[in-house]
């Protein structure tokens, strides 16, 4: 029996027509006896075929506005590092022209829109009548019977409910922020994540796509609630995911509590509010929190995980287990080990579940 | 298959290189949906990381294309840009996405809309899926065949090995497709122009 | 000629007798199999937030399907159907997909008043689940929808309408 070895790594250079007369005889030569290469090739011209008809996809518009910003961002600071006092001149002349163009720009791009929805809310200092374009830094508050709606680019709005104060931070290609000293804001945002971002005194919200409200007093301490989308509440080295229909409390000084959605039983949600806030009730706050959890307030044991003691995370985990199953692959000491990945692939099949 | 860009001249790598802006934007004009097209499959459809790769390669452009030393084309050092950084994100993101509106599914196919749309629509978001899932090797000489015609020399320089090993893994990589989307044979056939 | 017939030999008799239980045996539990993978294809409702992707966070719910184990992804489809003071009302919807996690977004393109619930669809192969989401303004119900092993049939999107709870 003679061996005869089989083409199938010449199948594509054959069919593009990439090999030499020589190569392209001898694999003519064995697909006229081979039927099994015959019915690779076939296979193979057909899904070339196929990938002829896949289309290019056009890249999105705004890319070029985020590179062109970059690029003077590189520009200045390559002007900075030449040693040559020629070089030197060009880098201060470079300076002095970007210089302008920021201020340029900022007068351009950094004004935010505002309209009083209500009364005479506050802008600068000076009333808003109708609409108003404020600069990035001024203040916008408004009182008891005044509402304003503040326009975020091109990305979604920020209504002021009454008796809010906010200060407008910054505005741009690179995103928006706003600092919330005291009252409601609603947010309807839809843009990528992480381009809108609200400093509140005891946590920072990080838009994920959404909508939600934030209330807090003028010592930090107050809620948001999130209606559609998720929103991240952040704070020093603590992260809360809230998605829509649930809830998170903030305290000044304490930042973000523990999310949890807004129809769990009341028992429940008491039980962790002193759970995050009240020291020393944590120990029979726990017992209670398991008791009243249902399957979707996994969200609110997932976060849990982290934030109780060693010795009661078995208990925590149990009670995930029980009501949500575990997924495959997902080993318990790697969860009680608090391993990121692990968590955080836990966290993205029992987000089915909420 | 899409025309390669092939107008790049010396002029224009020299505009580069001193960071003018209109010569990095003739390049961006060129090459931008190519880009965007390989990070897009490469992630599996992942618009926004196919964003953040193309914003990357493109400002990589700006700040590396003094690394280009002329000895192979430039198309062929873009291209190796747009590799590692589809393999640099890849380690260190996670993803997950939406493609774009090209593969919405209708749900209905029985009220006066054109079933034969239907149907190349489905094997586009087939292929598209099949693509996605293929290992890294031999998705990336996929890539480089289709969206921009790169011959066996030119990909070879890219991926850094033998044209002879180009031409297995774009063999194995077509037969791997072929697997995946073998139960859409009789698709495939009518598909055909 | 010898006409001599091997299958006559006993020891032969025998061994296709075994053959051909085994073979049977084989049969059995490869159907058994199938039918319980045919059992097994489901579909599965959450929140947006399952879907990690902020183009997701307006649809009304995400789904994706478990089970399939076609190379192929599963064919899905999606209506909306509702009560709108009295009459009866069906509309097709766009269902948008994720490839790489395989998860589905359906968006609110119904109206607003009346009682509205999807119909979803999954074909795997030859098996098709399928699913009655109850809805409410923005999000959906899960305690009140229904999840089969087959497309759902008039009667079924009947019942679900009526146990809908009313805004």
């Amino acid at each position: 029996m003679i061996f005869n070895r089989h083409v199938t790594d010449r199948f594509a250079p054959y069919l593009d027509g990439s090999l030499d007369s020589r190569m392209r005889d001898s694999v003519e030569a064995h697909l006229a006896k081979c039927a099994e290469c015959r019915t690779g090739v076939d296979q193979v011209r057909k899904v070339k075929a196929a990938l002829q008809e896949i289309p290019l996809f056009e890249a999105p518009e705004s890319l070029w506005t985020t590179i062109e910003a970059s690029q003077h961002g590189i520009g200045k600071a390559q002007s900075a590092t030449f040693p040559n006092w020629r070089y030197a001149v060009a880098a201060l002349i470079v300076f002095v022209a970007l210089l302008g163009y920021w201020r340029h720009s900022r007068q351009l791009i950094v004004r935010w829109e505002v309209v009083a929805l209500d009364g005479l809310p506050i802008a600068g200092g000076e009333p808003i009548v109708a609409l108003e374009s404020v600069p990035t830094g001024e203040w916008i508050e408004t009182d008891a019977r005044s509402r304003a709606r503040i326009r975020v680019g091109e990305i979604g709005s920020v209504e002021l409910e009454p008796n809010t104060r906010v200060r407008l931070m910054a505005s741009g290609v690179g995103g928006h922020r706003l600092a919330l000293r005291s009252g409601g804001i609603s947010a309807k945002i839809s843009a990528p994540p992480r381009l809108f971002i609200v400093d509140a005194p005891a946590g920072t919200a990080v838009d994920l796509g959404c909508e939600y409200r934030i209330h807090c007093d003028r010592y930090g301490t107050g809620t948001l609630s999130v209606s559609q989308g998720w929103v991240s509440l952040e704070w020093l080295r603590t992260e809360s995911l809230v998605p829509a229909g649930a809830s998170c409390r903030m305290r000044a000084g304490l930042g973000p509590g523990t999310p949890w959605f807004e129809d769990a039983p009341t028992q429940f949600a008491q039980a962790l509010e002193r759970f995050d806030f009240d020291p020393n009730s944590a120990l029979d706050a726990i017992e209670t929190i398991l008791t009243y959890s249902r399957t979707r307030d996994t969200l609110t044991l997932w976060h849990l995980l982290s934030r109780v003691r060693a010795s009661d995370r078995p208990r925590v985990y149990h009670r995930i287990v029980k009501l949500a199953g575990t997924p495959a692959g997902i080993d318990r000491e790697t969860i009680l080990n608090l391993d990121r990945h692990a968590l955080a692939r836990w966290k993205d099949e029992l987000a089915w579940t909420w | 298959m899409h025309p390669s860009g092939r107008e790049i001249n010396a002029e224009i790598i020299e505009g580069c290189r001193r960071g003018d802006r209109n010569a990095v934007r003739v390049i961006y004009d060129l090459y931008k949906d190519k880009v965007y097209s390989i990070a897009l499959f490469f992630f599996h459809g992942d618009v926004s990381t196919a964003s953040d790769v193309t914003q990357q390669v493109f400002l990589k452009l700006l700040t590396e294309s003094g690394h280009f030393r002329g000895d192979s084309a430039f198309s062929t050092w873009l291209y190796r840009v747009v590799l590692n950084t589809c393999i640099d994100v890849a380690r260190t993101r996670r993803h997950g996405g939406l493609q774009i509106e090209r593969s919405v599914v209708e749900g209905v196919a029985a009220k006066g809309s054109n079933e034969d749309d239907l149907v190349k629509r489905q094997i586009a978001n087939s292929i598209q899926t099949a693509i996605s899932t293929l290992p890294q090797k031999f998705k990336l000489a996929i890539l480089l065949r289709y969206f921009d015609d790169l011959s066996y020399e030119e990909m070879a320089k890219v991926l850094n090995c033998s044209i002879g090993t180009v031409a297995s893994r774009l063999s194995r990589g077509h037969r791997m497709l072929a697997g995946k989307l073998e139960p859409m044979r009789e698709s495939l056939a009518k598909g055909k122009p | 000629m010898q006409g001599r017939n091997r299958l006559a030999d006993p020891s032969k008799i025998e061994m296709y007798r075994l053959v051909a239980r085994i073979s049977f045996a084989l049969a059995v539990i490869l159907a058994v199999a199938r039918a319980a993978r045919a059992q097994d294809f489901a579909i599965q409702i959450a929140s947006p937030v399952a879907a990690q992707n902020y183009q997701m966070k307006r649809s009304t719910f995400v789904f994706r399907t478990t089970g399939c184990a076609a190379a192929v992804p599963p064919e899905v489809m999606a209506t909306a159907e509702g009560r709108v003071t009295g009459q009866r009302r069906s509309l097709p919807l766009k269902v948008v997909v994720a490839p790489a996690t395989g998860v589905y977004g359906v968006f609110r393109e119904w109206p607003e008043e009346g009682v509205w619930i999807v119909n979803v669809t999954a074909r795997c192969a030859s098996t098709i689940a399928g699913a009655l989401v109850a809805t409410d303004g923005k999000s959906f119900i899960r305690e009140s929808s229904v999840f089969l092993t087959h497309k759902a049939t008039e009667a079924e999107i009947e019942a679900a309408l009526k146990g809908t709870p009313r805004k």
